[in-house]
């Protein structure tokens, strides 16, 4: 029996295949394949409740175009997309970990299955916002703030809405506190006005009278890091001024600088 | 007993007994992984084979070698659960309901619209494989020269018969027609045009049930309705499915849109008359 090692043939290359691939044995593809899910067993374990949905939301949608939009084999579309094939069935199982979805492998996989690459971007959103970690005395260190959820998404039109129409008395959408439940934190959408970028303004739950100073901001779509930044002495995060709107299909993570 | 090279590097044998108390204890690493190696080298051959066979995929290579791939996953995941004496029937377990799942989805159609292969049939499903076969056929019937002007009085019969007209005006119909008789499904381009079709085909079911102010709550639960409109209906993404129904892993949402068209045909050939 060949020795596992022996059994990668381009260990470097993962996930992507190589030549090699062509002549070898399903016995050999699934030993790397298992090999693959034992060297990510506890990292998988461990990993956050809205990472791990995401990867399953992806594994979902790359599965669905691969039967609906090409109806090739896992070893076919593997061939077309250049990833490995033991690759492909452990992300349709929801089995990758972040590190492997590069935009590399997002772009393989748009050619091996055909999937839209915004499809493949809203599997991965984050619909949900939630409390990443509080202290034991229940006060927010870091959460996540979805920006594809309906309160947020309404808000931020009307918001937008508003700030583009001529000021009546009747606008008092300015200044709106959302309270994000979910997150335990609060904010207001701020900019668009006069080609500012868009901004949030955070505070703790509920109150706006203490912003959140300091706090890191990592906007991210899917797994990957759009920008990222910290809260000013207001609160505000700004987002770079080549955003002319809030990114689609993305979530942010904020925490408490220690 | 496996007589082939021990774990160890030397020449001995290994039973299942001893890789799987390597593999449930978790360490060390190394000889965790070679268990597997071994387990592999041991059961992808019997599996293969298994999955090749008449009872299930009947030849069909590629398909059988992506329902051993994704049951290796499933013995993976499932690995430290296993309590039992017999490793060799628990791996076919897992196999063969592997194989349902890849049906339903790959064969795809075959489930909906033909039965499933000889004992495969699933004890908790209570089809009446006669009837769905006399509702299919019913709709793809070719009308016949009178009922191809037929007004809002027309039975629920007749209205399966102007579904039949419908699909079989379209040119991918021959398609779905001529699939339905091939016993192995076909790879590629005529794969997804015929889970188009059958995309269609369910759409229409759902509007044939709902059109006489019937709600699909009253066959099935309301998760299953939910999700069964959602996905042929709107025509929503399974994932957007899976991220608004907060639906916690994959086979679920499998389970429910499976099961919920399985529920709606039943409904519908339940109204189709005895030939």
């Amino acid at each position: 029996m060949t020795a596992r090692r022996d059994k990668s043939p381009n260990t470097n290359g993962w996930p992507f295949r190589d030549s090699a691939m062509d002549a070898e044995t399903t016995v050999t593809m699934n030993q790397r394949m298992i090999g693959q899910l034992l060297q990510r067993e506890v990292q998988a374990a461990n990993l956050p409740a809205w990472q791990s949905r995401s990867l399953i939301g992806l594994g979902i949608e790359v599965a669905q175009s691969r039967e609906e939009n090409t109806g090739l084999s896992l070893k076919e579309a593997g061939k077309r997309s250049g990833l490995d094939p033991a690759f492909l069935a452990i992300i349709e199982a929801g089995k990758a970990v972040p590190e492997e979805i590069t935009s590399d492998v997002l772009k393989a996989l748009v050619r091996g299955v055909k999937a839209k690459s915004s499809d493949l971007e809203s599997a991965m959103s984050v619909q949900e916002s939630s409390v990443i970690e509080r202290t034991p005395a229940g006060q927010i260190m870091s959460a996540l703030i979805s920006l594809c959820q309906p309160l947020f998404l309404n808000r931020a039109t009307a918001f937008k809405s508003m700030v583009a129409a001529p000021a009546s008395e009747e606008d008092e959408d300015e200044g709106v506190l959302l309270d994000d439940d979910a997150a335990g934190v609060s904010y207001k959408i701020g900019g668009f006005v006069e080609g500012e970028p868009p901004a949030l303004i955070f505070y703790e739950f509920q109150n706006p009278q203490a912003p959140l100073r300091g706090w890191h901001v990592s906007v991210r779509s899917g797994l990957q890091e759009l920008v990222s930044g910290v809260t000013d002495d207001q609160g505000i995060f700004r987002f770079p001024s080549s955003n002319q709107d809030f990114p689609e299909n993305a979530h942010m993570l904020i925490r408490k600088s220690i | 007993m496996y007589a082939g090279v021990g774990f160890l590097g030397e020449q001995m044998s290994n039973t299942d007994e001893e890789l799987l108390a390597i593999i449930q204890s978790r360490k060390p690493t190394d000889r965790v992984a070679t268990a597997w190696d071994h387990l592999i080298e041991k059961y992808q051959p019997i599996l293969l084979t298994y999955a090749l066979s008449g009872r299930f995929w009947n030849g069909n290579q590629e398909a059988a070698e992506d329902t051993v791939q994704n049951a290796w996953i499933k013995i993976f995941n499932n690995i430290n659960a296993f309590k039992q004496t017999n490793f060799a029937g628990w791996t076919y377990t897992i196999l063969g309901n592997q194989f349902i799942d890849d049906y339903r989805k790959n064969k795809r159609v075959q489930t909906t619209f033909k039965l499933l292969p000889l004992g495969m049939q699933d004890d908790s499903r209570n089809l009446d494989f006669d009837q769905v076969e006399r509702l299919m056929n019913r709709i793809h019937a070719e009308p016949s020269a009178e009922q191809t002007h037929l007004d809002d009085s027309e039975t629920s019969d007749t209205r399966f018969r102007h579904m039949a007209q419908d699909f079989l005006s379209r040119s991918k119909a021959s398609f779905f027609l001529g699939y339905q008789e091939d016993p192995n499904p076909k790879e590629g381009k005529e794969k997804t045009r015929f889970l188009r079709v059958k995309g269609e085909l369910i759409s229409n079911m759902i509007k044939e049930w709902v059109s006489s102010g019937r709600s699909l709550d009253t066959i099935m639960n309301p998760r299953q309705a939910n999700v069964l409109t959602a996905r042929f209906s709107l025509k929503r993404r399974n994932s957007e499915i899976f991220h608004d129904m907060g639906i916690t892993n994959k086979l679920d949402l499998d389970d429910l849109i499976s099961g919920a068209t399985e529920r709606l045909i039943e409904a519908l050939s339940d109204e189709i008359p005895d030939d």
